[in-house]
């Protein structure tokens, strides 16, 4: 029997693709609530949007949600919280569309989308809500075993007050009012290490060490008996053995590049040709550069620090290296790019091309011993790591600083701090829901001590709230706070100085280019009479004149809401405000800045 | 009529609804109609209170044009509307000047008592000395003759508190005269000597702490200022320990005090445990012990992790 003409394989896949999309119609229906309304079955949803794709995360959040639900509360009230979760890729647009449009979710994670930064105009204002205690924090729920100033703090004091950071992280500094709740924290950058390939490692120098000939790898690493910093780079000492014959973490720069040395051996004596010591990616090569920049520039800063402000801007950077008060001929600033380089040499080949997935991949199928990244990887690579046909474990620790004895010791032994860290996950509630009320009770539950503690432990992510124990894998993730803050902004502001000196950098830690081939390029876009410097001073002056602008924006906005009687607090906002505009000074503190570096020369105009 | 020919119904038809349609698209201003101005009024406050200035100004207009000149919802929505002319995206001339026009009017119109005057005259200031677009051009010496208006006439008011910050923030566009920089400073100094109650003396201390340092090199003067400001309570008490940093480099590095100095580095650690500086603070106040052990005694408060569960 002849076959009917419309039989045939493009039909069959027409029909494959007009199924898929009315099963996609359905299920964005479905998670819309849209098809409720069709049906008659409208259910009022909290809808709780994230980018957080991590696993744990959903699951852990979940798990809350789930609970949440079950109140009788909010079971009698007939409505129920929805978590959606969407790709970092995607975030952007998807919150951008919804919010222009009107129909963003009850609650979403703040940043990313460009549309988020216009706060005032999207998202509601909390400050009302955070100076009262948070309800579900009661003396029945509250545990009896912690410290009364923690526990009367999480069940009398202000909301804000039982968050671990003060609630420093849901504050705009601009409007001066509360815009999000944190529900967890991201936790500090740290070096993941599979313990057994360290401990082979150390091994083998330790096999090395005593040999009758040792191989160049170790001769060039070590400082020889008699010599100085400048012939290696760490001690051959009694505590350096009994470190090898330990099981402790790498806790020294010198000692990190040692046994980076031998894992390439390793890596020979097993046959493994693609393991690798640091598992680089571009990613990890701008937390090295960022994590590293305090503990090597800060000899430098003080002078540098014209403004007394404790920070080092752009222009202070440009200022200090135009006028002499630093130069990448300095020997931190030397030793900086220097080690930079050094680590990236134990990376795998063309990790430029590598992103953040790619490396944690490649450490999770031990084709890396080392891996540097943030908590918020943790329970990921723990779960991971653990599930492998040939399981290992992983250790954590904070990236080295130069040891005692060892090279740059001198002047690069303080760590950089994370106590500037704040909270994470910020979700700000939009100012348009109808749901606002059960947001922010939702907001409470998360955040209170039950919840977050349920949260904590559920996700292996760091809690939010004081008094909630992070689970004991997490503890090292906790933040550091003794350290250096500080840096030069080599990274500069934009401009050609930034493009150059970015690629430049790049060229340089991946071994294609010299320093002082990086330094004459640097060196040559800083000092351009039109692109350099003085254009990126300038264009710094309009910016300074716009953000002014932007305050006193703030400013008559408040104006209208006291004068109008909007809002009975925004008087207090404005002569908070009126501090910061009288302050940036019409822009003329760039003038000034530019006066106290080149007084004899005329502010750069373009 | 040939046969075959169309029927010319539909474009009659269509012209006539054209021609209604454009009926309402006049030149003519809307009635009078106070109680339409009031809602058009509270929308547009609404709207201008989230940001939303572009459209609060067509709402402003729509109030404006509603009210009764010279009532209070024509100097409410006038005022708006000003402020969201001022506002509004994007800025360039023509908005600018519209929007210094009506604060203008409003300046000229409003009786000394009015509420509204001051805060007039202090954003004419404003729109004056900032660069609201590019190419704009600031006329520093016009804004100061407003807030030297507000200053005088609403004197023991926190209007007049304002101006007086403002003047000598106006002083600060003559960056390369230091001395005019330094008298518009001691001028705003004098006027808190004078005025020590004002509501926000520690906001205009500050300002004069960072200013005496930044723009004059006046270490003395600039801690003396800061100190008044702590004193009185900082604004940014969250960011109390950066105002502490500050001091102590000052008194250390300037005023030649380092016990002085050693008293702030503790204050940032034991009233700001959580703050980025603690531990270089800590670093500092125990070199500081070490040198001068019979005037600093030991911490007794060390610094605590950020997370105060650890």
């Amino acid at each position: 029997m002849k076959k009917p003409e419309w039989l045939n394989p493009n039909t069959f896949g027409a029909v494959i693709l007009f199924g898929s999309f009315l099963v996609s119609i359905w299920i964005v229906m479905a998670q819309t609530g849209t098809l409720d309304r069709f049906t008659g079955r409208e259910e009022r949803v909290v809808r709780f949007l994230h980018w957080q794709l991590e696993p744990g995360f959903r699951e852990a959040l979940e798990v809350v949600i789930r609970g949440y639900n079950a109140l009788p509360h909010v079971q009698e009230a007939g409505y129920r919280v929805q978590q959606i979760a969407i790709s970092e890729k995607f975030y952007s647009q998807f919150l951008n569309t919804h919010l222009i449009s009107g129909t963003a979710p009850d609650l979403s994670t703040m940043g990313k989308a460009s549309l988020a930064s216009q706060v005032d105009q999207f998202y509601e204002p909390l400050a009302a809500i955070v100076e009262n205690p948070n309800p579900y924090n009661t003396e029945e729920s509250v545990p009896d075993h912690l410290p009364e100033e923690i526990r009367r703090t999480l069940i009398d004091g202000p909301w804000r007050e039982t968050f671990a950071d003060g609630l420093v992280s849901g504050y705009n500094e601009q409007l001066k009012n509360y815009y999000a709740i944190p529900v967890s924290n991201w936790g500090s950058i740290r070096f993941y290490y599979n313990r057994g390939y360290i401990r082979r490692a150390k091994d083998v120098v330790l096999e090395v060490l005593d040999a009758e000939e040792r191989p160049a790898w170790v001769e060039t690493r070590l400082i020889p008996e008699g010599g100085t910093t400048e012939d290696g780079w760490l001690p051959d000492t009694p505590e350096l053995r009994e470190w090898l014959r330990g099981e402790e973490s790498i806790d020294t720069l010198g000692r990190l590049l040692l046994i980076s040395d031998a894992l390439w051996e390793v890596a020979r004596r097993e046959n493994r040709p693609f393991l690798v010591p640091i598992s680089g990616s571009s990613y990890t090569r701008d937390l090295f550069a960022d994590r590293y920049a305090p503990t090597f520039h800060h000899s430098l800063l003080e002078a540098v620090d014209k403004d007394h402000d404790s920070g080092i801007g752009a222009l202070e950077t440009f200022g200090g290296w135009a006028t002499g008060m630093w130069s990448f001929r300095d020997e931190p600033i030397e030793a900086y790019f220097e080690t930079l380089r050094e680590v990236a040499s134990h990376f795998p080949r063309g990790f430029l091309g590598l992103d953040r997935e790619q490396a944690n991949r490649r450490f999770i199928m031990q084709n890396a011993a080392m891996l540097l990244t943030g908590a918020w990887d943790a329970s990921g690579i723990f779960k991971l790591a653990s599930e492998q046909a040939n399981p290992f474990e992983v250790g954590v620790a904070v990236l080295p600083v130069p040891g005692a004895g060892e090279r740059f010791h001198e002047f690069a032994n303080q760590p950089p701090s994370e106590a500037a860290q704040t909270l994470g996950v910020p979700m700000a509630l939009f100012k348009l829901s109808d749901m606002k009320d059960e947001a922010i009770d939702f907001l409470h539950y998360l955040t209170s001590h039950h919840g977050n503690q349920t949260f904590a432990e559920q996700s292996g992510w760091l809690p939010a709230t004081i008094g909630v124990e992070p689970t004991e894998e997490m503890r090292p993730f906790m933040p550091e706070t003794r350290g250096i803050i500080s840096s030069l902004r080599l990274n500069f502001v934009g401009g050609n100085v930034a493009t150059v000196y970015r690629g430049q950098l790049y060229l340089f830690i991946g071994g294609d280019i010299t320093y002082d081939e990086f330094v004459q390029s640097v060196e040559e876009a800083m000092a351009d009479e039109r692109m350099g410097v003085n254009r990126l001073w300038a264009e710094q002056f309009a910016r300074d004149r716009q953000v002014d602008r932007n305050t006193q924006m703030s400013l008559s906005t408040e104006a209208i809401r006291f004068l109008s009687g909007i809002d009975a607090d925004a008087e207090e906002r404005y002569y908070q405000i009126l501090q910061r505009s009288l302050t940036l000074s019409n822009g003329n503190n760039n003038r000034m800045m530019w006066r106290r570096f080149f007084p004899d020369e005329p502010h750069p105009e373009f | 009529m040939p046969p075959g020919h169309p029927t010319p119904l539909i474009p009659i038809f269509l012209l006539a609804v054209a021609a209604w349609l454009l009926t309402g698209c006049g030149g003519r201003a809307p009635a009078l109609d106070e109680e339409r101005a009031l809602v058009f009024l509270s929308d547009a406050h609404t709207e201008a209170s989230v940001f939303n200035y572009n459209r609060a100004y067509d709402l402003y207009g729509q109030a404006r044009a509603r009210a009764e000149r010279g009532g209070d919802t024509w100097i409410e929505s006038t005022f708006g509307l000003a402020t969201a002319g001022w506002h509004r995206l994007p800025p360039n001339r023509a908005s600018i000047l519209e929007a210094r026009g009506l604060f203008e009017e409003l300046a000229e119109l409003l009786p000394e008592n009015s509420s509204y005057l001051p805060r007039v005259l202090l954003n004419l200031g404003r729109i004056i000395e900032l660069r609201n677009f590019p190419g704009d051009t600031v006329d520093p010496e016009l804004a100061r003759t407003y807030y030297e208006r507000v200053r005088d006439k609403w004197e023991g008011t926190i209007h007049a508190d304002e101006a007086a910050g403002r003047i000598a923030a106006n002083a600060l566009h003559y960056v390369d005269d230091p001395e005019r920089v330094r008298a518009g400073l001691e001028e705003l100094e004098s006027y808190l000597e004078r005025r020590p109650d004002s509501p926000i003396a520690n906001v205009l201390w500050y300002f004069l702490g960072d200013k005496y340092w930044f723009f004059l090199d006046d270490a003395e003067k600039s801690f003396a200022a800061l100190e008044r400001s702590v004193e009185l309570g900082l604004v940014e008490r969250a960011r109390a320990w950066h105002t502490f940093w500050r001091m102590a480099r000052m008194a250390r590095e300037n005023l030649n005090d380092p016990v002085l100095a050693a008293s702030y580095y503790a204050r940032i650690v034991q009233e700001a445990p959580r703050s980025p500086r603690v531990h270089e603070a800590l670093l500092a106040y125990n070199e500081l012990r070490e040198r001068y052990p019979d005037e600093l005694p030991e911490l007794e408060s060390l610094p605590f992790t950020l997370l105060r569960n650890d």
